[in-house]
């Protein structure tokens, strides 16, 4: 189930949040399990027993690494079999078909394809489960021994199907034991609206620009490929950005405080800084779990370039089973070692503007290289925005005019800008009632114009029908 | 206190929406969209886990969402106030009117359409020693080109007319339509042109064959409904509310004793006043699309008319109505069969092709038989 359909709203979201708050507090565990599974098997009826397979597998290796606390081989053996369990179902589920595509390809092998589709977010789902084994082994998180709750971490609704990734030392505290309050569930409830309308009014918006543009290139010029291409940055952050936001607001309301995911990555000043601030429980996970593990820096220049390509490499990959995010992620490698060794000293001497402008460009072009699957297509799609077609023409020109406000409006709200204005704004006001009720207004018609928008994606006349 | 205001405002929503949508009566036809909504899924095993099931409710919420239409008006008005003139592929002119998008996709797909249209004129030629007439409406985005805002891309389609004024019988209605756009000649709600738009395309016909074309007062036109809201005014949910177009025609009387018979039933009169009462009042012409409609109209012309076309042709026929016996009226879309008998079944003597240049552009729309 997406938070974006009807279905969501009219009866998920109502009847979770009644029981929950009707049911006495040893029971909301179970239920909330129950229905993070109902919300899963919503899309994928027969996946949903693959990842209670998996919930199952990731419990029984935790409670074998803590009987076996003090034999540090067979501590050592289970986990390396979790590991390898692990990322078995997520390379059969995820890349079985990508890999024999390229045996294909490389030995002229004529293998069949298997005929499986990918369950949504098992990316995300094994990450958490292999996170939990990890800090068990490390000691970083204590064994959960009630399979429902540790089932509950790995299904939890809000953030099954896209992050963030939460670790499992990071909730293990509140699986067992958490508040809720009114102060809470209304942080919550502004920022699950916040998320829900940077998905439905701005991603959705400048996403469908960007698909007329990228399905039609006969009329494309260069100024409208790089158009295109900044609708597509926008649209792939608020869409993003926004579930994450969705998934956090979600937890406050059941009591969860999950971690921050995005932090206005397009106001960064370098690559180095974009990748603090964007997808940051993955960057995260890759850093605890794999880069800092292979001896991170401490081990020479060498071996450090070697660490981080690795990561790389597997950061790219794991955003899907192509090669284009492969190259996708070995981009963002290189340009980040070019910049820890050379770069960042130039950088830091520049005026701010160039920063900006060198981390924006950067960005983009990694964009374009992660839309297209189809290498032909990407190669294409490089050749207008680098001058392969006119510059402009009068399907261009009444394309951007009539897109520029919403791509201008993205610009903004992807700054920290307009936060900090309301908040300053806020601050002259003396009359509390009144920024109370200016507060209300806002959300409340944010909101509503979400829904209408939501509604209406769906509204699909076929006006031909009887004629 | 704050925090209370907020989660009791969420809470009602979500009261209101889910209670609302479960307990409200259900339509099972949307008059805005013309189509049939969702109803509940079959619950059963094979369903729930092939996820039919959950596929099923969600349509079902979708269609039956409370205030759906309301939405969908909400989210027209918001692009609005955010400058954004098109929604749906359609287009509020500076005008007022609500204007069916053309494509460059469109484009190319009524020059592929063109290209049998040409041939099928050449074939009447050589089978019948018949000389097809053929008027390609150009659209009101063509038409009213300088009311469309700058957001709203129109393609252009002068090169098809270049084409088609290269095929014999062709009428080119550019001008006339160009000389009379101050009037009525469209809808402002509506894909159509209106009677006045498809009365001026009726006398070039009769210009070109050699005819008398009647004047609009023989016709005695009168207004058969008020307010008409139209096809573009479903898809885009918004009006500015001014001049609501009406629906106006030949005077029933003047055609009362006219037939038309679809699939061997005969109805009286082309003109079927029960549609009136739905959404869609331009089914008032011939109550539809069917694939062949033979009309009677009691005259004695000696003249049989082959009339192969898309619903624009529907508002001019009652203007054909007086210079021939027997209409056979063609819409290809529905007639998936060989219309090469029906020269010699009919005996016909005229044949006419009226469409309009968006409607070619539809897929399954008015491919001519090729044998």
């Amino acid at each position: 189930m997406l938070f974006s359909s009807i279905e969501f709203f009219v009866i998920f979201l109502s009847s979770v949040i009644l029981l929950y708050f009707v049911l006495p507090k040893k029971l909301r565990n179970t239920e909330l399990l129950l229905f993070s599974l109902v919300f899963y098997a919503w899309g994928e009826p027969i996946y949903v027993l693959l990842m209670i397979f998996s919930i199952i597998m990731n419990w029984l290796f935790g409670l074998g690494i803590h009987k076996y606390d003090d034999d540090e081989k067979k501590k050592k053996l289970i986990l390396v079999l979790s590991i390898i369990c692990n990322l078995s179902l997520l390379g059969f589920f995820k890349y079985a078909n990508f890999a024999i595509d390229n045996i294909n390809a490389i030995f002229n092998a004529n293998i069949n394809a298997i005929n499986i589709s990918l369950p949504i977010g098992i990316s995300f789902f094994t990450f958490q489960a292999m996170s939990y084994v990890i800090d068990v082994y490390r000691k970083n998180a204590d064994v959960q021994p009630n399979i429902l709750n540790f089932g509950l971490y790995i299904s939890l609704f809000p953030q099954l199907i896209a992050g963030p990734i939460v670790r499992y030392s990071t909730v293990a505290q509140e699986i067992n034991e958490r508040k809720v309050s009114f102060e809470l569930a209304s942080t919550g409830i502004k920022r699950f609206v916040i998320g829900l309308a940077k998905k439905v009014l701005i991603a959705n918006s400048v996403g469908a620009v960007w698909d007329s543009i990228q399905n039609d290139t006969s009329n494309i010029s260069v100024s409208l490929a790089w158009f295109g291409a900044i609708c597509y940055m926008f649209q792939i952050y608020f869409d993003f950005s926004g579930y994450s936001d969705m998934a956090i607001g979600l937890g406050k309301i059941f009591g969860f405080n999950f971690l921050e995911n995005f932090t206005h990555p397009y106001a960064a000043k370098s690559i180095t800084d974009f990748w603090n601030r964007w997808h940051i429980s993955l960057s995260t996970w890759f850093k605890e779990y794999v880069y800092i593990p292979l001896g991170g820096n401490r081990k020479g220049k060498v071996k450090q370039i070697r660490n981080i390509l690795i990561v790389w490499l597997l950061t790219g990959l794991w955003h899907g089973a192509s090669w284009n995010f492969v190259l996708w992620g070995l981009y963002y490698g290189v340009l980040l070692i070019l910049e820890k060794f050379v770069l960042d000293k130039v950088l830091k001497k520049l005026p701010a503007f160039f920063q900006h402008f060198y981390a924006l460009f950067v960005v983009i072009i990694g964009w374009v290289l992660f839309a297209f699957e189809d290498m032909t297509a990407m190669g294409d799609y490089f050749k207008f925005m680098f001058g392969g077609t006119s510059f402009i023409n009068d399907y261009t020109t009444s394309k951007i005019i009539g897109n520029i406000a919403l791509v201008i409006i993205s610009a903004i709200a992807s700054t920290p800008a307009p936060a900090n204005l309301a908040k300053k704004l806020i601050s002259k006001i003396e009359n509390k009632n009144l920024v109370l009720v200016l507060e209300i207004v806002w959300y409340v018609v944010l909101f509503i114009v979400t829904f209408a928008f939501l509604v209406s994606s769906t509204y699909n006349p076929f006006i031909y029908f009887r004629f | 206190m704050r925090n209370k205001i907020f989660v009791s405002i969420f809470a009602l929503f979500l009261a209101i929406i889910s209670i609302g949508t479960l307990v409200a009566p259900k339509k099972d036809f949307s008059d805005n969209e013309n189509r049939i909504l969702a109803t509940f899924p079959e619950v059963n095993v094979k369903a729930i886990v092939d996820g039919k099931f959950t596929a099923g409710i969600s349509d079902y919420f979708t269609d039956h969402i409370l205030f759906r239409d309301g939405w969908e008006t909400l989210k027209t008005i918001t692009e609005k106030l955010m400058g954004k003139h098109n929604s749906g592929s359609i287009f509020a002119a500076k005008n007022g009117m609500l204007i069916q998008e053309f494509s460059d996709k469109d484009l190319e797909k009524s020059m592929k359409v063109l290209e049998s249209i040409s041939l099928f004129d050449t074939m009447m030629k050589d089978k019948f020693n018949m000389d097809v007439k053929i008027i390609i409406s150009p659209t009101a985005t063509q038409i009213y080109k300088e009311e469309l805002h700058k957001d709203c891309y129109t393609a252009d389609s002068s090169e098809f007319f270049i084409k088609a004024n290269e095929i014999d019988g062709f009428i080119d209605l550019n001008a006339v339509l160009n000389a009379h756009k101050d009037e009525n000649i469209f809808y402002r709600t509506d894909h159509h042109w209106s009677h006045l738009g498809a009365y001026y395309a009726y006398v070039e016909y009769c210009n070109n064959i050699g005819l008398t074309a009647k004047s609009l007062d023989d016709f005695k036109i009168e207004c058969v409904a008020e307010e008409f809201f139209g096809t573009t005014y479903s898809r885009y949910g918004l009006f500015d509310g001014k001049n609501p177009d009406k629906l106006e025609t030949v005077s029933y009387d003047l055609l009362k004793h006219t037939t038309a018979t679809v699939k061997g039933e005969t109805h009286t009169s082309i003109f079927y006043p029960e549609k009136l009462e739905s959404k869609d009042k331009y089914l008032y012409f011939l109550g539809g699309n069917n694939g062949k409609t033979e009309v009677n109209t009691g005259l004695n012309t000696g003249r049989n008319l082959l009339l192969f076309k898309d619903s624009y042709a529907n508002a001019v026929l009652p203007y054909l109505c007086f210079h021939f016996d027997n209409i056979i009226v063609i819409d290809m879309r529905y007639y998936p069969q060989s219309v090469f008998d029906l020269v010699e079944e009919y005996s016909i003597t005229d044949t006419l092709l009226v469409y309009n240049i968006n409607s070619l552009s539809e897929s399954q729309a008015a491919l001519l038989p090729i044998e």
